[in-house]
């Protein structure tokens, strides 16, 4: 008795002295976890943002990881899958744009409009417009514009100057003439990328859409639909075109690009801090369109979003990271550092960006093209309708089937995803 | 017969020269590229002898993920499994190979149906287990997940149906039980096949990049795959140091061909076929 008496009073004096001298040390700052999904010199500029932050907000500190690559239903997206079936949520996540709503339906994100509403320069009015497609579902925002692009066509202005041609095509008709003048022995006068982002560009810049506005229906398989990827193949047939197959391609692209077998490809304004390094000087222009239709452009990238099931205070330090990281200063340095674009119009007008884009004109061409920028369907199983488009423009491009059966095929099958069967 | 053997010979080692050219090509480039400076994966044509050589790419690959940290995690994760496979399936491979027990084809069957189930279905129930035990961002959720093994298990229960059972009946006579046989019998007769598996095992579980990426979140537990990844930037993007990428996949690669060459002679040797005269 006596013993145990003892015991509980050594107890409790620990206690207190424990109870003391927590409220005499400064309070732990809010933890919040980061998860982004870039690597490389991408990965330490995070990083860098990252200390930068914890050097400047003491009562926070953030901590990034490295998530697996970000990409359409890439590593990230499955990492994150697991992590919310158990429950265990990082507080912020780098989320490629087109997850936003898929993630978003199921409950995972926090909402942000509220937030956004009085965020003193993250109001959805305060983002370069063009941006704020692909940030929710409908009139629900779950994301933060945070590493964001545009397709670009890129030339090579010495080729262009040496076949009198004198600035970028406008028009895909353009496009398809200016490459028969520009392929030379060893150079082709255009490289497109064969992938779903860019048909999403042709298919709409044709007066196409992918999906019907309920988003129940498939409805590229049209003239629109077909019409970017006929020409393609045309040019290719002609030889005035290649297209890079396999894992590479988009690298195999820029590539050839950098070593001047191309005069022309067709990429992501975030290939632009790579394409600095060319020995040559080049042009960036907007997306060509067709003739008589108005220019309309996906973007792609990621958003920050703030998972719904972290901690509340957790999630209001992250909204303050999140905040920073969007601010003038450290969205303009981002920007020159990756070539992604500057996400508020506040950046655009400070003299720093400027200054930039006036040493670097090709960089302010993205966020112009910004004006163009169309909402891809934010639809939960758009994924799969890329998916389905993606293996119908393999097909295409490898002469197995024609533009309009590949497509008719492929709408089938997302016909099927859309409903559910 | 004379005349028609160095034919013979000239044309066997020239499907073999031309098989082995075409198999270390990629293996020469990535030595190579490691070697040159950073705009020598773009450059055209070709350059494939690094003159002069850029050594330095080596501490500079090493030094830019924590590479130190990840080979030991590899080696420590990579071996651990092998050790918990070598013991686990030969114990079940005995059991299903040699005793006697109600169910046993069932329990076969069901053996080899975890073959046929891919991580992909597997994975979020496989976490859930571990994050509710508190081992994520541990060496238990790298290595316990795969301790056992469908195709280790199916692998040496035909091994071990090979050997003769005069052995083993032998062995029983002079007083061995169960786990005398196993160990005494079994398992040294079984070298080859156990080499297989550990050699097979190690190659995928080594390379393994899914799996690690999924269950942890500190630098300080993730393995080599992993790092790997962490310095390839976003896809499209460019701007990826390829020659030190290449040079931290010639150190990664290192412990495979080491491993190889010592595993070899086990490799090619005959199964065994014969123990009793």
């Amino acid at each position: 008795m006596k013993l145990s008496n003892g015991i509980l009073a050594v107890a409790s004096s620990i206690s207190l002295v424990t109870v003391a001298a927590t409220a005499q040390a400064a309070p732990a700052p809010t933890p919040v976890t980061f998860w982004y999904g870039l690597g490389g010199q991408q990965a330490a500029d995070v990083e860098h943002l990252i200390h930068e932050f914890n050097r400047t907000h003491p009562t926070i500190h953030v901590k990034g990881y490295f998530a697996g690559s970000y990409g359409a239903n890439g590593p990230e997206q499955q990492k994150l899958l697991a992590s919310i079936a158990a429950g265990k949520v990082p507080t912020v996540v780098q989320l490629e744009i087109h997850a936003t709503c898929s993630f978003a339906a199921g409950g995972a994100l926090m909402k942000l409009n509220s937030w956004m509403a009085s965020s003193p320069h993250d109001k959805s009015s305060d983002f370069i417009p063009g941006l704020m497609v692909n940030t929710g579902c409908g009139k629900a925002t779950y994301g933060v514009p945070f590493n964001r692009s545009v397709p670009i066509l890129y030339y090579n202005r010495a080729m262009f100057a040496k076949a009198h041609i004198a600035g970028p095509p406008k028009t895909w008709e353009q496009l398809a003439a200016d490459a028969r003048k520009l392929t030379r022995k060893g150079v082709v006068g255009f490289e497109p990328v064969n992938q779903w982002w860019f048909f999403e560009a042709m298919d709409w810049s044709a007066g196409g859409q992918i999906l019907n506005p309920a988003m129940t229906k498939a409805t590229f398989a049209n003239a629109a639909g077909a019409r970017g990827m006929a020409l393609w193949v045309k040019m290719v047939k002609e030889h005035i075109a290649y297209v890079h197959s396999g894992p590479n391609d988009f690298l195999e692209t820029i590539q050839d690009f950098l070593n001047q077998k191309t005069a022309m490809y067709f990429g992501s304004a975030a290939d632009m801090a790579f394409d600095d390094t060319a020995k040559f000087s080049w042009g960036a222009a907007y997306t060509p369109t067709f003739a008589g239709h108005r220019l309309a452009v996906p973007t792609g990238g990621a958003n920050a979003v703030i998972m719904a099931k972290a901690p509340l205070a957790q999630r209001k330090a992250a909204w303050t990271f999140v905040q920073w990281w969007t601010a003038a200063p450290q969205t303009i340095w981002w920007s020159e550092k990756t070539g992604y674009l500057p996400v508020l119009t506040a950046a655009l007008h400070s003299s720093a960006m400027k200054a930039f884009f006036k040493k670097n004109p090709n960089h302010a061409v993205p966020v112009y093209e910004l004006a163009y920028a169309r909402e891809a369907p934010p639809s939960p199983h758009y994924y799969q309708v890329l998916q389905d488009i993606q293996n119908a423009q393999d097909d295409i491009m490898d002469f197995s089937q024609t533009p309009q059966a590949a497509l008719a095929k492929a709408a089938t099958q997302a016909d099927q995803a859309l409903t559910g069967q | 017969m004379t005349a028609r053997q160095p034919l013979r010979f000239l044309g066997t080692h020239a499907v073999l020269l031309l098989a082995s050219a075409l198999i270390l090509a990629p293996l020469f480039w990535m030595l190579s590229l490691s070697l040159q400076n950073a705009s020598a994966a773009f450059s055209f044509p070709p350059h494939f002898l690094p003159l002069p050589p850029h050594w330095l790419n080596y501490p500079a690959a090493w030094v830019s993920e924590p590479f130190g940290r990840m080979y030991v995690n590899s080696i420590v994760v990579t071996f651990g499994i092998i050790a918990g496979q070598l013991v686990t399936c030969s114990m079940a491979a005995y059991a299903l190979s040699r005793i006697e027990f109600k169910g046993k084809r069932a329990v076969f069957l069901v053996v080899l149906a975890t073959m046929m189930v891919p991580v992909q279905i597997t994975f979020i129930p496989a976490f859930l287990i571990l994050s509710r035990l508190g081992w994520i961002d541990t060496y238990q959720a790298l290595i316990v997940p795969f301790v056992a093994s469908g195709f280790g298990v199916f692998l040496l229960r035909q091994a071990f149906l090979q050997v003769p059972q005069a052995l083993i009946d032998a062995a029983r006579i002079d007083g061995a039980g169960h786990w005398t046989v196993l160990r005494a019998v079994m398992v040294p007769l079984s070298k080859p096949t156990l080499t297989t598996l550990a050699v097979l095992s190690f190659v995928f579980h080594y390379n393994d990049f899914f799996w690690p990426l999924i269950v942890t979140n500190s630098n300080s537990m993730r393995t080599l795959p992993v790092g790997l990844t962490m310095m390839i930037m976003s896809t499209g993007t460019g701007g990826t140091q390829w020659n030190q990428l290449m040079a931290a996949d010639v150190f990664t690669l290192m412990p495979l061909i080491i491993l190889f060459a010592l595993g070899q002679r086990y490799l090619t040797q005959t199964p065994l076929t014969t123990g009793i005269k």
